[in-house]
C-alpha cells in the first residue's frame, strides 16, 4: 500500500524485540512496545521518541525489567526504571535529589554542589550489617569494567574500620534492586518546575509496572522461602487493633463456604515450589561458600542459611541467630561445671543459656542426666548431697500417688478410672512403637506372683478383647500407662488428654525406663504445658491466638493472606503447639527441640516463635499456591517430618529477638513521642509562635506516620517476652 | 470451575479414639492399611473422587481426634459437613455405647438434615467381637440411620460405606434441583444444600 508521503510500503511490518531480536509475530500477544518521549534541556516534551518492542517470550521470562534496563542506558536515559521504586522505599528526600538531578542539564556534571544519592540498603547473601549514615565517610562506586565483570560498592566508614565491599553479581543484583513487595507510588513533589519530571517518571513508572508482574513471578518461584526475607511490616494499625482482642471464632469458617473447592493441584504446586527453591538455596549456599566475600566473615555460619529480617519502620540492625548447635554440651563439658561436692559453678541462667544454643549430646546417657536439671526436678543451686535428699522425698512421695491406685480394687475398677484407663491404654498402644523399648511384643520377666499382681492392676489391660482390638502390649508401655494414669491421680482436674502419651513416651526413652525419674519430668513438662489440656480448650485458644497476633505484627502481609482464607483460627498449628511439635520431627530432633523450649530462655512461649519460623519459611507458598484455608490445612500437616530442625531454631530464635526488638522500639518511640507532644503544647502555650508550632507539628506527624502511635502491644504479646 | 468433578461433598468421621477413623480413611482414600497406627490430633482431610450414575464426585473427608476433650474442635467441622460417618469398634462394647452421644452431638452441631451413617469396624476380629450385628441394626433402624460392618484391614465394605453416604448426599441434592445451578459451580457448599434457614450466622458466603 501507499503511506501518506505515497511511498510504497509492506502493509504489515515486522517488528523484532529489542532486547532479544527475535520476530515479533502477530499472534505474539504479550508483546509490548513502549515508546519513551525525547525530552529537550528543558525536560519539555519534544515530537520525537524513542520506542522499545519487548517480545512476549522476554517478558514471560520475568526478563523485561532488565532488558529495559539495559535498553534504556544504552540510549542515553540515565535514569534507571527499578530506581524509582526505590526511592519510593526511601522517602521525600530522595525523591527531592532525584528532581535536583533530573532538571539540571546533563552538562552540569562537573558542579561542586554534587548530589549523593543515599543508597539502596544492600542486603547481602551471607551476612548483614547496618550503619547509621552519618557514619559514614565516602562511597567508592565501581562500575562494571572490562579488567572486572562485577561492579560492586565500598562503603568507607568515619572510624576507619572497613566493612565488606558489597560486590553486584550479575544474577544476585536483581534481587537488591527489586523490592521484595510492590510499594504504593508516593506521589511525585509537587513543585510547580517539577512537572517535565514527573512526566517522565509517571513512564518510568508505567514501565515498572508493565514488568513487575513477569518478574514477581519468576522471582516468587525460584527465591528460596528460607532465604526470602521475612519483612515484618508494622500493620495497618486499626487491623490490628481491631483483631487483637477478638476471640478466636472456631466454627465460623466453615459456615462462610472455607472448604471450598479444593484443588489439590494446587498443594501439588506448593510442594513442587518448595522443592526448586530448596534446589536453588542450596546451589546458592555453596555460590556463596566460594566466594571470597563471605570468608571475610569467619564468624558467619553459612549453613544456617539467610534471614533477611528487615524492619522497615525502623533501622535496628537485624539480630543473629546465637544457637551453635554444631558444638552440643558434652559430659567434659558438663562435669566441669559442678564442684565435688556436686555444686554447681555456673548460674542457672547460664546453664540454661548454654543448653539453649548448644543441646546435648545425643550420644551416651547425657540427656538422661542433664534433663532433670533443665525441668526442674533437681534443684540446680544446691549441693548433690541435698538433691539426693529432696529426690528421695519425690521419689517417695511417687510411690504414694501411685498406691491410690495400685493394688486398691475398689479405686482401680471404679467406673471413671476404668474409663480413664482405657484411653490411656488405647493411646500408649499407639506411641512411639518404633522406638526399640516400645517395639517388642514379649511378655516380662517377674517371678509368679509379681506378674499376678502386675496383670491384676495394670493401667494396660491384659486381655485385649476387653478394650477391642489394638496393637499389642509391652512391659514399658504397660509402664508409659502406669505412669499416665499415677499423673491423673497426681493432678486430678486434668484427666487424661489425647497427647500426653505423645510428651511422655520420648521422656521415658531419654530415662531409661526410670519411672519414678520419667514421672517427675513429665510432671514437669506438664507444669509447662498444662494449659493445653484444659477441658475448655481455652489455653490452646489463647495460644492459637497470641500467634495469630503475633503474626499480624510481624508479618501482616501473611495475616491478611490468612485473613481471606479463613484460616485465623490456625487450625494447621494445633498440632504443632499442643505437643510441641511431637509429630513434626523425627524422634532426635523431637529431643533437641525439646530441651531447647524447656530452657525457657527467651520466652515461655518459644514454641510461637518456632511455629511463626515454620510458616515463615513457607510464606511464599503459602501466600502464592495457598487460597483456601484447607489448602493451608493439607500444606502443614504434611509438612510433618520434612522441616530442617536447625534453621528453624535459629530464624524462631531471630524472630524472638526482633519481635523483642520492636516491643522496644514501640515503647521508645511513644515515650519520644509523648516528648514531643508535650514541646509542642508548650511552645503553643508560651511563645505562641506559629512557625515553631508547626514545625513541631510536622515533626510529631513524621513520626505518627513511622509508627502509629496507637499501636500498642496486647497483653498477650507482651507476655510472650517473659522468660 | 472445578475440574474433573460434578460434585464436592464433605463428610466427617466421628466415634470414640482408636475405633479406626483413620484406618478406614486411609482404606477408602488411598487404598491401604497400617497396623500400627498413631493417635489423630487436630484436623486432617483426605480427597477421593468416585464415580457414581454417571456424576464424577469429590469426597473431601474429613478425620477428626476421638477424645471428648477435642470436641470443641471437631465441632466446627459439623455444620460443613454434608455426611457424618459415626463410627464403633465391634471389639470394644463401650465405643458402641457411645455412639448414642455422638449421635445427640451431630444433632446439636450439625446441619439439620445433615446424612448420617454408622459403622462398626473391625469386622474381620470375629473371635473378639462382642457387639452384635443384629444389636446394632435395631439400633439403627430406631434412628434411621443406614448401618454397615466395615473392616479396613480386609477392606470388607468400606468402599460400599462411603459409596452409601454419597448416594444419600446425591439424591437430596437431587431433590433441591433449584439450588444446585444457582451458583458458580455445582460445588454444593454447606449451608445451601442443607440449611434450613436455622444457620443464624448468615450461612454460605459465595
Amino acid at each position: 500500500m501507499e503511506n501518506d508521503q505515497g511511498v510504497l510500503v509492506d502493509l504489515y511490518v515486522p517488528r523484532k524485540c529489542a532486547a532479544s531480536n527475535r520476530l515479533i509475530t502477530s499472534k505474539d500477544h504479550a508483546s509490548v512496545q513502549l515508546s519513551v518521549v525525547d525530552v529537550d534541556a528543558d525536560g519539555r516534551a519534544l515530537s520525537t521518541s524513542t520506542s522499545f518492542a519487548v517480545s512476549g517470550q522476554v517478558r514471560a521470562q520475568g526478563e523485561s525489567d532488565d532488558s529495559l534496563n539495559r535498553l534504556a542506558t544504552k540510549a542515553g536515559c540515565e535514569c534507571l526504571i527499578l530506581y524509582q521504586t526505590l526511592l519510593n522505599e526511601k522517602g521525600q528526600g530522595e525523591w527531592d535529589k532525584f528532581v535536583k538531578i533530573e532538571e539540571r542539564p546533563i552538562l552540569d556534571t562537573e558542579d561542586d554542589d554534587a548530589v549523593l544519592i543515599e543508597l539502596p540498603v544492600a542486603r547481602p547473601e551471607s551476612y548483614a550489617f547496618s550503619v547509621p549514615l552519618t557514619s559514614i565517610y565516602s562511597l567508592i562506586v565501581r562500575p562494571p569494567s572490562l579488567s572486572s565483570w562485577y561492579g560492586s560498592i565500598t562503603i568507607n566508614l568515619l572510624s576507619g574500620s572497613p566493612l565488606p565491599t558489597l560486590n553486584f553479581h550479575d544474577d544476585e543484583s536483581r534481587s537488591f534492586t527489586v523490592p521484595q513487595k510492590p510499594t504504593p507510588a508516593e506521589p511525585p513533589p509537587s513543585s510547580s518546575s517539577a512537572s517535565s519530571s514527573q512526566a517522565r517518571m509517571a513512564l518510568l513508572q508505567s514501565f515498572s509496572q508493565i514488568t513487575r508482574h513477569a518478574a514477581h513471578a519468576a522471582q516468587h518461584i525460584l527465591s528460596h522461602p528460607l532465604a526470602k526475607p521475612i519483612v515484618p511490616h508494622l500493620p495497618d494499625p486499626v487491623r490490628s487493633l481491631v483483631n487483637v482482642n477478638g476471640d478466636l471464632e472456631w466454627g465460623s469458617w466453615v459456615e462462610k463456604g472455607g472448604v471450598g473447592e479444593f484443588e489439590s493441584a494446587r498443594v501439588y504446586l506448593a510442594r513442587w515450589a518448595r522443592i526448586v527453591a530448596e534446589e536453588g538455596e542450596r546451589s546458592r549456599r555453596r555460590e556463596a561458600e566460594a566466594l571470597p566475600s563471605s570468608t571475610e566473615l569467619p564468624s558467619e555460619d553459612s549453613s544456617l542459611g539467610v534471614f533477611e529480617l528487615l524492619q522497615s519502620t525502623s533501622n535496628l540492625p537485624t539480630p543473629k541467630p546465637t544457637r551453635d548447635p554444631q558444638h552440643p554440651i558434652t559430659e567434659e563439658v558438663w562435669e566441669s561445671w559442678f564442684n565435688p561436692d556436686g555444686q554447681p559453678t555456673i548460674s542457672s541462667e547460664e546453664f540454661r543459656r548454654e543448653v539453649f544454643r548448644r543441646g546435648i549430646t545425643p550420644y551416651g546417657t547425657l540427656r538422661k542426666r542433664i534433663w532433670p536439671y533443665i525441668l526442674g526436678v533437681y534443684e540446680w543451686d544446691v549441693t548433690e548431697e541435698e538433691r539426693q535428699k529432696a529426690w528421695e522425698e519425690k521419689r517417695q512421695l511417687y510411690h504414694k500417688v501411685k498406691d491410690e491406685w495400685w493394688g486398691v480394687p475398689e479405686i482401680f475398677d471404679r467406673q471413671d478410672v476404668v474409663e480413664e484407663r482405657h484411653r490411656i491404654d488405647v493411646d500408649c498402644r499407639r506411641t512411639d512403637r518404633t522406638q526399640p523399648l516400645f517395639a517388642s511384643t514379649t511378655p516380662s520377666e517377674a517371678s509368679e506372683e509379681e506378674k499376678g499382681m502386675h496383670m491384676r492392676f495394670s493401667t494396660i489391660s491384659p486381655q485385649l478383647g476387653d478394650i477391642g482390638a489394638q496393637a499389642p502390649t509391652n512391659e514399658h508401655i504397660d509402664r508409659l500407662g502406669t505412669i499416665l494414669l499415677t499423673y491423673n491421680f497426681y493432678e486430678k482436674e486434668l484427666g487424661y488428654v489425647q497427647g500426653m502419651s505423645d510428651l511422655c513416651a520420648p521422656i521415658y526413652v531419654v530415662m531409661g525406663a526410670d519411672e519414678e525419674m520419667t514421672f517427675w519430668c513429665f510432671v514437669e513438662v506438664m507444669n509447662r504445658m498444662k494449659q493445653n489440656f484444659l477441658r475448655d480448650q481455652s489455653g490452646m485458644k489463647k495460644q492459637l491466638s497470641t500467634l495469630q497476633q503475633l503474626i499480624s505484627i510481624m508479618d501482616p502481609e501473611l495475616y491478611r493472606h490468612l485473613e481471606k482464607t479463613d484460616g485465623l483460627n490456625l487450625f494447621f498449628c494445633f498440632r504443632w503447639i499442643l505437643i510441641s511439635f511431637k509429630r513434626e520431627f523425627p524422634f532426635e530432633d523431637v529431643l533437641k527441640i525439646w530441651e531447647v523450649l524447656w530452657t525457657n530462655y527467651y520466652s515461655h512461649s518459644f514454641v510461637l516463635f518456632i511455629a511463626l519460623a515454620i510458616l515463615e519459611s513457607h510464606r511464599d507458598v503459602i501466600l502464592r499456591y495457598l487460597v483456601e484455608f484447607d489448602e493451608i490445612l493439607k500444606y502443614c500437616n504434611e509438612l510433618s517430618m520434612t522441616i530442617e530442625l536447625d534453621s528453624t531454631l535459629a530464624q524462631a530464635e531471630v524472630l524472638f529477638l526482633s519481635f523483642a526488638q520492636l516491643a522496644a522500639d514501640i515503647d521508645r518511640r511513644r515515650a519520644e513521642e509523648g516528648v514531643v507532644s508535650s514541646n509542642d503544647l508548650r511552645k503553643r502555650n508560651v511563645s505562641g509562635d506559629a512557625q515553631s508550632t508547626h514545625d513541631a507539628g510536622v515533626e510529631a506527624d513524621a513520626a505518627a506516620r513511622a509508627l502509629p502511635s496507637r499501636l500498642t502491644l496486647s497483653d498477650d504479646l507482651t507476655d510472650l517476652l517473659r522468660c | 470451575m472445578p475440574e474433573g468433578y460434578d460434585y464436592l461433598f464433605k463428610l466427617l468421621l466421628i466415634g470414640d479414639s482408636g475405633v479406626g477413623k483413620s484406618c478406614l480413611l486411609l482404606r477408602f482414600a488411598e487404598n491401604s492399611f497400617t497396623d500400627s497406627y498413631l493417635s489423630t490430633i487436630g484436623v486432617d482431610f483426605k480427597i477421593r473422587t468416585i464415580e457414581l450414575e454417571g456424576k464424577m464426585l469429590k469426597l473431601q473427608i474429613w478425620d477428626t481426634a476421638g477424645q471428648e476433650r477435642f470436641r470443641t474442635i471437631s465441632q466446627a467441622y459439623y455444620r460443613g459437613a454434608h455426611g457424618i460417618i459415626v463410627v464403633y469398634d465391634v471389639t470394644d462394647g463401650e465405643s458402641f455405647e457411645h455412639v448414642k452421644s455422638w449421635l445427640t452431638e451431630i444433632t446439636k452441631h450439625a446441619a439439620e438434615g445433615v446424612h448420617k451413617l454408622l459403622i462398626g469396624n473391625k469386622s474381620d476380629l470375629v473371635e473378639r467381637k462382642v457387639v452384635a450385628y443384629s444389636d446394632a441394626k435395631e439400633f439403627s433402624d430406631q434412628n434411621s440411620i443406614p448401618f454397615l460392618e466395615t473392616s479396613a484391614k480386609t477392606s470388607t465394605n468400606v468402599e460400599d460405606a462411603f459409596l452409601t453416604l454419597a448416594k444419600q448426599i446425591r439424591e437430596g441434592v437431587d431433590s433441591q434441583p433449584e439450588q444446585t445451578n444457582s451458583s458458580k459451580s455445582n460445588t454444593v457448599t454447606p449451608g445451601r444444600s442443607l440449611d434450613s434457614g436455622e444457620n443464624k450466622d448468615g450461612g454460605c458466603a459465595c
